[in-house]
């Protein structure tokens, strides 16, 4: 197999499917390719259960692809064994959930500190830089607040200051608007949007079209295939002229989970 | 990740839930406390009842020897005598503090006048017999050597025995007759043996006082009884210790000169019982020490099974924690899936567990050392009036037991939380 180099992510006819051979077999993802360079930033949209998620575990290393290979920074992480796996996810991504997924029994500054504790950062340094995390999102001052202690933006500013204290290269973030109110949405978006400044690569999932609006490159998934790709070669994406449409589409989808 | 950390941690997650977290200690707890506190109780009270053994022993070693002097070739009784004296007082005078004929009647009458009192023991004895007996004079002298050679009539009394006769009168030099026959009154002991204690009446306490008795020399006996033969005698040595060395140091001695009864070759219910055909007469020598093997054999074997007991009830504490932490992976899946997600190995997470199940039962652990140190302390007083000494080897057991309870309990539910696909984990409510 020939790689295209250069690019940051880069999966190759990936399949993903649930109970191969039997009658309730469902393919997730059904021969999906796609490649992602360094500071990109990607909407992934598509109707509930068309594979966006699924996708998403996949290129963040939780889970394994049934077929296809994908090579994340020039290494095959198709066949790692479960601590190398468990170092890619440490050190090159970033995860955002929908749900926060924090600890609840630890403090903010603590849940920041957990995936550098992993790392083996060590002591004052390590609080620094959860400190420093912290700063980026705004919540300085709410370290020794437990998450019960906070709201949902905080709880998800939080979940972002954990993704970005390793400095990845990339951040995965699977709707992480989508237990929020618009207005805290906008400003988790608004961190995004300058993290991607500085140059992270950004993965995002989205039903919210204005939010999809931000990114530079949309992804459409139906079915466990790639539908639409902004971002490909040759293929002119009047991004504006696409979103409407779709935004209302997604919006019917929405509410079947 | 730093092991403290984790610990910390582990303890932060307990803590957070402490009803459960004590319920679950508690079985480990149970096992540890009752294994310290009833094996350091046993111990102490052997070594209570060995303490008492030694001082009622008071450093005593036994001989008897009866010689079938009147075979061609068996040494008379008196030479024997004779010999043992010389070889206790000339050559084991480091080890030995005397030795005494040991031969008594119980309950002897004694006339004065027209008086006549119960000895509670009459003894035929040596020249060391108080040294032995631990008796001092207090009024005129003891027995003497001369006395012996001579089969002076003398005699000396313990002090309830004077009291009882003499009540206001100096009883030295006054005459006493036992079996009608004359002896002289030369010495009077002091009070050995405690005061009368309440719950006696002077009638009993007659009975039991260790100064009622009445020393005549040995060689009297035959003034009494021609037929009385001595062949007890008694030996004190210095220390307990030397007991057991004097008695194999006796064996080599008597070992050319008459055969030994070997009362360890006699079984009375099978009724096995050693050749009585020797030529020369048997003797035997004991000392109340050579019980203390078996005792030490019998608080083994104890100590062996409150331990199995104490294992078991660790087991069962073990299937506790085994069965909480099975509960705590299940409720923790998804934070399970989010330390995946983030970058833990698994080797991390089964780490995690274990301590986390080795802190629960380290815990429960050191609560049961506390409480078995406790109970021992208290129970000891209590039960006992003795000051029971928490047992360090069986605490360490104990308590490593339990530690390892935890860990080789933890073992399973760890693996399983480890072995969580991420995107299960995270799919989970
Ligand atoms: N463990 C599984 N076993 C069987 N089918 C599964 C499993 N996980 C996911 N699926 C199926 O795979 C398909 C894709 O699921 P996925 O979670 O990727 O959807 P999604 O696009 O993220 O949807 P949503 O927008 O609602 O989050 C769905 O049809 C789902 O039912
Ligand atoms: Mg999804």
């Amino acid at each position: 197999m020939v790689y295209t180099g250069g690019a940051l992510i880069e999966i190759f006819n990936v399949y993903k499917i649930y109970n191969e051979g039997h009658e309730s077999e469902v393919r997730a993802l059904d021969g999906v390719s796609l490649s992602v360079s360094q500071g990109e930033y990607i909407a992934i949209i598509g109707a509930s259960g068309s594979g966006k998620s699924t996708l998403m575990n996949i290129l963040g290393c939780l889970d394994i692809p049934t077929y296809g290979e994908y090579i994340l920074n020039g290494e095959n992480v198709c066949h790692l064994y479960d601590f190398e796996l468990a170092r890619v996810r440490n050190k090159q991504i970033g995860f955002i959930f929908q749900g926060f997924n924090l600890l609840s029994g630890l403090t903010a500054i603590e849940n920041v500190e957990l995936p550098l504790i992993y790392q083996g950062v060590h002591g004052a340094k390590r609080h620094q830089m959860a400190m420093d995390a912290l700063d980026r999102v705004g919540l300085f001052d709410r370290m020794d607040h437990k998450p019960g202690q906070m709201s949902g933006g905080q709880q998800q500013r939080v979940a972002i200051a954990r993704a970005l204290a390793t400095n990845p290269n990339i951040i995965l973030a699977d709707e992480p608007t989508g237990n929020l109110d618009s207005r805290t949405g906008e400003h988790v978006i608004q961190i995004l949007d300058q993290l991607n400044n500085q140059g992270t690569t950004i993965v995002l999932i989205t039903h919210d079209p204005s939010v999809a609006q931000m990114a530079k490159r949309r992804v459409r998934i139906k079915d466990g295939r790639i539908v639409e790709d902004t971002g490909l070669i040759g293929e002119p994406s009047p991004k504006d002229a696409l979103l409407p449409e779709e935004g209302a589409a997604e919006g019917g989808g929405r509410s079947d989970l | 990740m730093k092991l403290w950390q984790s610990i910390r941690m582990a303890f932060q997650t307990l803590l957070s839930k402490k009803g459960r977290t004590f319920l679950t200690m508690l079985g480990t707890t149970i096992g540890v406390t009752a294994v310290i506190a009833l094996v350091s109780v046993t111990k102490a009270q052997n070594e209570a009842n060995k303490d008492l053994w030694r001082k009622m022993s008071e450093n005593m070693v036994f001989v008897s020897f009866y010689s079938y002097e009147w075979k061609a070739g068996a040494t008379p009784n008196a030479v024997i005598a004779r010999d043992l004296r010389d070889y206790i007082n000339n050559d084991l005078t480091e080890l030995a503090v005397g030795i005494t004929t040991n031969q008594q009647e119980w309950g002897s009458s004694v006339r004065w006048k027209d008086m006549i009192v119960q000895a509670r023991a009459l003894f035929y004895g040596s020249e060391q017999f108080s040294d032995v007996n631990r008796y001092e004079i207090k009024y005129g002298r003891d027995i003497s050597v001369v006395d012996i050679e001579r089969t002076n009539p003398v005699a000396v009394l313990g002090s309830l025995m004077c009291d009882k006769i003499f009540s206001f009168q100096d009883p030295i030099g006054e005459t006493i007759y036992i079996n009608e026959v004359p002896f002289t009154i030369v010495g009077v002991y002091h009070q050995r043996d405690k005061d009368k204690p309440e719950w006696y009446t002077e009638e009993q306490w007659y009975d039991y006082s260790e100064d009622n008795l009445i020393v005549l020399p040995y060689t009297a006996s035959r003034l009494i009884n021609p037929n009385v033969i001595i062949q007890d005698y008694k030996i004190k040595v210095e220390e307990p210790d030397a007991a057991l060395e004097l008695v194999s140091l006796l064996n080599d001695f008597f070992s050319t000169v008459i055969t030994r009864i070997e009362w360890d070759k006699i079984d009375w219910e099978a009724g096995i019982y050693p050749d009585w055909d020797s030529e020369t007469g048997y003797y035997n020598a004991w000392t109340n020490f050579q019980w203390f093997e078996e005792m030490d054999e019998a608080e083994a074997a104890q100590t062996r099974f409150l331990t199995l007991i104490a294992a078991i009830s660790l087991f069962v504490g073990g299937i506790g924690i085994m069965n909480i932490m099975l509960v705590t992976v299940t409720e923790r899946t998804r934070e399970i899936g989010v330390r995946k997600a983030i970058g833990a190995p698994r080797r991390t997470i089964v780490t995690q567990f274990l301590i986390e199940a080795s802190v629960l039962s380290g815990a429960g652990g050191l609560l049961g050392v506390i409480l078995g140190f406790t109970v021992t302390l208290y129970w000891g007083k209590l039960q006992y009036d003795l000051i029971a000494q928490p047992d360090l080897p069986i605490t360490f057991i104990a308590f490593a037991g339990s530690l390892a309870m935890g860990i080789i309990f933890g073992i399973y539910p760890a693996i399983k939380a480890a072995s969580l696909q991420p995107v299960d984990a995270l799919r989970t409510e």
